[in-house]
């Protein structure tokens, strides 16, 4: 028993639950659903009222038939609305309520009472409430205009003078007011649970919009207190590398000192022997120097803190300057060193002239320490959209074996010549990072025993600095 | 105070010019190291450990070069210039920083921090002497 009514009640519910998924239409078949079977039962009521407590006469023209028609009119609906025909179905609830209307009043005529005058008029004036609850919009002013007209048709053709006859017939005007009353509240009621509906769903939307909103700047916040973050660390970074560079060459430099003024003879005459030793510590020293200065030269780049800082430049003048300070350098070797400017470079160009400097500074250092007899020259030239700057060497060069990795870092020339001429082998790798962090390229062509040439070429004006994945190190030099 | 004027090692002064020096630095390696070169030439030179006392050793006595470490405790090498210019101690002395902090053996711009000179660390023994007297002989000249 119980199991049966959760049943039916299953039944019920999904009997009023609108199929449609457009909002309107959801609302227009709600409401169609419950009137239609509200509509179904009250009919019936009235239909067995009527004919069993009032025993009226059946006739074409009787309020059993007008029943009989508004069941099978509120049952055509039901059936339309199943099958999602909410158009069809709400054309047939207005024209029940159109029916009923002109429907009593020609009853009232028929029965000689003025039942009609009183019963109509509520019914007319709900035709257009109907179709505002189940039809579109623009079907609510043509239903409204079609009452209008068949209730003056109606009154003015049968004007309420030309009642000769009874008195009103309370028992009818009961019914069919009960009736309306409750329909218009059921359908009001409807009405207010949608429009609170829709006000919620609205305010939901904006509430939800504004928490979007401070999500959104709640977001924002923190990527920008990430950013800040990450910023102190890469300063913090800097520091460290700074600090920790100061640390390991203050001692560093103190040996080489001493040990310089010994070999100098300023704290008196050692044996060759002793000398030598010396020597031997001098160079280590150096060494050891540099390939710190280069480590962190190095972690520096790869820790993102060598910000390119563009600045308009005169490529002349800035390494002119720079070969200023290397010509001792190769002067003590006996080498000349040569800058030859073609017409063609262009006066100014932007770019960084400390990172310039260094580049030209690590290639030519290289190109003195491995020339021992001949020349050093840096040549610059523009081209349309990049200017190039060309150091070339006559000295021991390259084998081709090793020009390929020549810009790896840790990759130096094997064999005697690595005892000979002794480095880091960071130079190249650092320099190559240069370039890349100045959006240029860097290439290499190298004759053994002759000597090598480095191309640098270098745009004319800022642009974005291309990324070089590790193992594409090689690709400048091939 | 260290002070030390007399040549331990070596024969010959190469100075010609009357140079003496006062060196401002709080590693004391780095202070015996240059009185050693300096000794070796002959120059007299005078030797503090920070730049307060460096203000005092000005107050009385004065030198052709002041050489200075950048990095001091308290006040560093930049200020004590910039100190020692404003009360017009050493009117005729000539400045040198020396500092581990360079690019490749240059500072960037001695110059605007009233420096005359710049020795980078670690320096060449033999390149100090004939440097601060081409300084000396610039201001003379």
């Amino acid at each position: 028993m119980f199991q049966g009514w959760e049943r039916v009640q299953a039944l019920v519910n999904q009997w009023l639950t609108p199929q449609a998924a457009e909002r309107d239409e959801a609302f227009r078949e709600g409401v169609l659903r419950s009137a239609s079977v509200i509509m179904m039962a009250l009919v019936t009521l009235s239909f067995f009222i009527t004919v069993f407590v009032f025993k009226d006469e059946w006739g074409v023209l009787s309020y059993p038939t007008l029943h009989l028609l508004g069941l099978a009119l509120s049952m055509a609906a039901a059936l339309a609305v199943s099958r999602h025909r909410l158009v069809a179905a709400g054309l047939m609830m207005v024209l029940m309520a159109l029916i009923g209307a002109n429907g009593v009043t020609l009853l009232s005529r028929h029965n000689d009472t003025v039942t009609g005058l009183f019963l109509s008029v509520p019914i007319y004036s709900a035709v257009p409430l109907v179709t505002a609850l189940v039809l579109p919009r623009r079907w609510i002013i043509p239903a409204s205009v079609l009452s209008i007209i068949s209730y003056s048709l109606i009154h003015f053709t049968f004007p309420a003078e030309t009642f000769t006859g009874e008195l009103l017939q309370p028992q009818f005007i009961l019914t069919t007011v009960i009736l309306l009353v409750l329909f218009q509240g059921i359908l009001l009621h409807q009405l207010r649970v949608e429009f609170d509906a829709r006000l919620l769903a609205m305010m939901h939307s904006i509430v939800e919009t504004e928490q979007a909103k401070q999500q959104a700047e709640i977001a924002r916040l923190q990527a920008e207190a990430d950013r800040r973050r990450a910023e102190d660390a890469d300063h913090a970074k800097t520091e460290f590398l700074a600090n920790i560079s100061h640390e390991l060459r203050t001692p560093l430099n103190a040996i080489i000192g001493y040990d310089e003024a010994m070999l100098a003879g300023m704290a008196g005459v050692f044996t060759e022997q002793q000398y030598k030793l010396l020597e031997r510590i001098q160079h280590n020293s150096r060494r050891l120097l540099n390939l710190i200065n280069d480590v962190l030269d190095l972690s520096k780049i790869e820790a993102g803190a060598l910000e390119v800082y563009w600045a308009p430049m005169e490529p002349a003048q800035v390494i002119g300057k720079t070969m200023d300070g290397l010509r001792s350098l190769a002067e003590e070797k006996g080498l000349s060193l040569r800058l030859d400017v073609a017409r063609s470079t262009p006066r100014v160009v932007v770019s960084d002239p400390n990172k310039v400097e260094q580049i030209v500074v690590n290639l030519l250092g290289n190109a003195i320490k491995f020339t021992d007899v001949g020349e050093v020259r840096v040549k610059l030239r523009g081209q349309p959209d990049s200017w190039q700057i060309t150091i070339t060497d006559t000295g021991v060069g390259i084998p081709p074996q090793a020009l390929a990795s020549i810009f790896d870092p840790f990759q130096q020339v094997n064999g005697s010549l690595k005892r000979k001429y002794r480095g880091t082998g960071l130079g190249l790798s650092i320099t190559k990072q240069l370039v890349t962090t100045l959006s240029g390229t860097i290439s290499v062509e190298s004759e053994l025993d002759k000597g090598s040439t480095f191309v640098i070429v270098l745009p004319l004006q800022r642009t974005p600095s291309i990324t070089v994945p590790d193992n594409e190190h090689t690709d400048a030099a091939q | 105070m260290q002070h030390s004027s007399t040549s331990r090692f070596g024969e010959l002064s190469v100075s010609e010019l009357p140079l003496s020096v006062l060196l401002v630095d709080n590693d004391e390696c780095m202070c015996e190291i240059l009185e050693l070169i300096l000794n070796y030439h002959r120059v007299p030179n005078y030797t503090v450990q920070d730049a307060e006392a460096a203000l005092a050793f000005l107050e009385d006595n004065t030198v052709a070069v002041i050489i200075t470490e950048l990095m001091l405790p308290g006040m560093d090498g930049y200020q004590l210039v910039k100190q020692v210019r404003k009360a017009a101690l050493a009117p005729a002395a000539r400045f040198v920083a020396i500092s581990a902090f360079h690019i490749n053996g240059a500072v960037l711009e001695p110059q605007k921090h009233g420096f005359d000179g710049f020795i980078p660390k670690p320096f060449d023994v033999d390149d100090v002497v004939p440097y601060l007297q081409r300084l000396v002989s610039q201001a003379g000249g």
